[in-house]
């Protein structure tokens, strides 16, 4: 159901992500060109990388093909227009540099303080101590990743396995945020797709018994 | 700004402002009764049987989540409030939780006895509540005729499995079983406030307004002692599809002699502390329960009839006095089913293909009071701070692992759960594999639709914010009714708990007026 959504979060989360990339860019150059893109990201930015996050979620043979779906979406969450999409924007770019990965800036811990309500429920040392062994094992994850799908740079170019792959690597992450964009993006994109009445022949759903037009789409 | 004097404002329309404005304009005559509703107001021509779509009906639009985004925390908004939303289940209140707030909370009152005259007060009691109640939302017993076979599966399984199983008494009046409840009911069949007491009171004279942003309640002290006085907020255009409303928009105040809370547990402590009410101890939003719940979902290997028919009927307390959970059997539709089935790809679109074998039913943890578990208010955010005690992911464990089990039983032959964490279970001995489930929020989707206890009833400020009257240890004439006052879970899904504590207090503040009246 709709509610199973939990934007306002999720996305006021992701912008600390995206903070958390700005906040390494005095590090490499590299980083700090692709800070820019975190930062004030443009439509092109994200797109090829929503566009194959889409491709990734749905079957190969589906209803509807990606691009409907990705306009569908791009309705009902605003992408552009609504502010509050912004962080979800941000991190879609940060999704999509796949080096970047393994960077953990302070940024990124504060959104884990606040998902493991620090200090109400774990003390400070026991944090640090928690994090510290979480960035470790984020890095090896990453290695593994790297080693047997290579160092690829964006995520839209990769074959289909890898970005499955990559896909899991944010939803099993050790940090709440990142595995949160990997959740809600599944359901983000589920919903655009089976909100579409021209999917349900396909699942054997015969819609609703009043005939009334949708509303959102 | 402009202002409307009243007598008493409810702040809230559903199970609890509902039933509270039904009763008051009913033995109260001719007292001047304000309902402020934030929602809209929708009725049986807005509803088009589409979940993106109803959204609407929901707070936040149905983004509302606990402070990591982890478990959706739903509760219906819009005149109707969580009835309107509801599967439309109605479980007695629980006499042994009463019982137990009695003796842990220092709760007073709430005779289970009929012929008790709590407050003095001729036949006021739960039982004469309850009774109230059940007559004016037709609450009866699901008929055998009107059972779907996601259900008849449920209680086959049951069966097999020596659980114990039985069918929900639901407020509706000749259901045509769309299958639609949670998306509002397009042919007026389902009796949530909406449909019964607020009709009353708005039939009595009350008046409604919705779409209202109630910012703060306001105090002033009078003796030394602070006693609450209104309200202030802002009443914003309605919602496109919802009725009109009779104030148009801008600020507004109503000033009254009663204000009485009754807006869900949410948005009751949020309410309460953004306008200042002192909380010496700390209680007000503390001991949040939710009722955590997770969809199992089984492969069949033919048609049934899921998403059709009445899609909550039956359900099992077999395990409540061991466990602490209830097996609820419910289905949803393509949306809900899309994000709670597990996987990706192919795999994911594998079950989807196969709706129409899909069985379906849910595990409902009765959470126990932990209060790290908050709403936190700060001025700049409001946070639901909530995690499965320790305690309470074992049960939740346990219960999975009887569900996989219950629903081979039913005849699945492929069972699954809304986590990466073991997606898929292939027979029934797969099952002892529940028992690794950590529940990692973002992996696990649990879900929650009965938030209760955060501003609880307690002898002792120290251990909640309101006393046995439902009114704020704080100030004077500020009554806090719904879920909120529960000191725990009701221990069962709430809707007829909260409007049998509403039908009671409204009882009472009628038999009491004086103690508001000046």
């Amino acid at each position: 159901m709709s509610d199973d959504l939990s934007r306002r979060d999720f996305l006021s989360v992701c912008s600390v992500l995206a903070a958390s990339f700005a906040a390494c860019s005095s590090t490499t150059q590299r980083m700090r060109v692709a800070s820019s893109f975190v930062v004030d990201p443009a439509l092109d930015d994200y797109r090829p990388a929503l566009h194959a996050l889409i491709e990734t979620i749905l079957p190969h043979q589906f209803p509807l093909d990606v691009a409907t779906v990705e306009q569908r979406l791009l309705h009902m969450f605003p992408l552009e227009d609504e502010r509050r999409f912004l962080g979800l924007q941000r991190t879609l770019v940060y999704f999509d540099q796949l080096d970047l990965a393994p960077h953990v800036a302070a940024p990124l811990l504060a959104a884990e303080r606040v998902a493991l309500d620090v200090p109400a429920r774990i003390s400070e040392n026991e944090f640090r101590r928690q994090s510290a062994a979480k960035i470790e094992r984020e890095s090896r994850e990453c290695d593994a990743f790297f080693q047997r799908f290579g160092r690829n740079a964006r995520f839209a170019p990769l074959a289909p396995d890898a970005r499955l792959a990559w896909l899991r690597v944010w939803g099993t992450s050790q940090f709440a945020v990142k595995r949160e964009f990997a959740q809600s993006l599944r359901v983000l994109v589920l919903i655009s797709a089976y909100s579409a009445d021209a999917v349900w022949p396909a699942i054997g759903y015969a819609g609703p018994l009043i005939n009334r037009p949708e509303r959102s789409s | 700004m402009r202002t409307i004097d009243a007598d008493v404002l409810i702040i809230g329309s559903g199970a609890g402002g509902g039933v509270l404005a039904g009763t008051l304009t009913e033995l109260l005559p001719g007292k001047r009764i304000v309902i402020a509703e934030k929602g809209g107001y929708f009725g049986a021509e807005f509803f088009n049987e589409r979940e993106w779509d109803m959204r609407v009906l929901f707070a936040d639009k149905g983004r509302r989540s606990t402070a990591d985004g982890a478990i959706p925390v739903r509760s219906g908004e819009c005149v109707g409030g969580g009835t309107m939303v509801s599967v439309a289940f109605c479980h007695d209140p629980i006499p042994g939780v009463w019982s137990n707030w009695r003796s842990e909370y220092g709760v007073e009152q709430f005779s289970f006895d009929r012929e008790q005259n709590d407050y003095g007060v001729a036949h006021l009691n739960i039982q004469t509540s309850l009774d109230d109640l059940k007559r004016r939302l037709n609450v009866l017993r699901v008929s055998d005729a009107a059972v779907n076979e996601n259900n008849r599966i449920f209680e086959r399984a049951c069966q097999a499995s020596g659980i114990s199983w039985r069918r929900w008494e639901r407020n509706v009046r000749d259901c045509i079983g769309c299958g639609y409840c949670t998306e509002g009911c397009a042919y007026d069949r389902k009796l949530g406030t909406d449909q019964t007491y607020i009709l009353d009171a708005l039939a009595r004279g009350a008046r409604l307004i919705h779409s209202f942003d109630v910012g703060s309640i306001t105090f002033e002290k009078r003796d030394g002692a602070l006693v609450a006085a209104g309200a202030t907020g802002r009443v914003r255009e309605p919602e496109p599809g919802s009725r009109p409303n009779g104030v148009t928009p801008g600020a507004l105040r109503v000033r009254a002699k009663l204000v009485i809370l009754a807006a869900g547990a949410i948005a009751d402590p949020v309410l309460l502390l953004r306008s200042g009410l002192p909380d010496p101890h700390g209680v007000i939003g503390r001991g949040l329960v939710l009722h955590p719940s997770l969809p199992v979902i089984g492969m069949m290997d033919h048609e049934i009839e899921n998403y059709r028919g009445i899609n909550g009927v039956s359900f099992s307390d077999h395990y409540a006095p061991s466990h602490g959970f209830f097996f609820e059997c419910l289905f949803g539709h393509p949306v809900y089913g899309a994000a709670t089935i597990p996987l990706l790809g192919d795999d994911h679109f594998a079950v989807m293909q196969n709706y129409h074998r899909l069985a379906a039913f849910g595990v409902m943890l009765i959470d126990s009071v932990d209060v790290r578990n908050r709403v936190e208010v700060t001025p700049a955010t409001t946070r639901i701070q909530y995690q499965l005690s320790d305690g309470d992911r074992e049960r939740m464990r346990f219960g999975a692992e009887r569900a996989v089990e219950l629903m081979f039983a039913g005849g699945a032959s492929e069972v699954y759960l809304p986590t990466d964490e073991v997606p898929k279970f292939g027979s029934a001995a797969d099952a002892a594999r529940a028992r690794t489930l950590q529940f990692v929020p973002h992996r696990t989707t649990l879900t929650s639709a009965h938030c209760q206890a955060t501003v609880k009833m307690s002898a002792d400020p120290r251990r909640g914010g309101i006393d046995s009257r439902c009114e704020t240890h704080a100030a004077r004439n500020l009554v806090v009714c719904d879920a909120s006052s529960f000191p725990t879970s009701c221990g069962a899904n709430p809707a007829l708990s909260i409007m049998t504590l509403a039908r009671y207090q409204g009882r009472r503040i009628a038999a009491e007026w004086d103690r508001y009246a000046t």
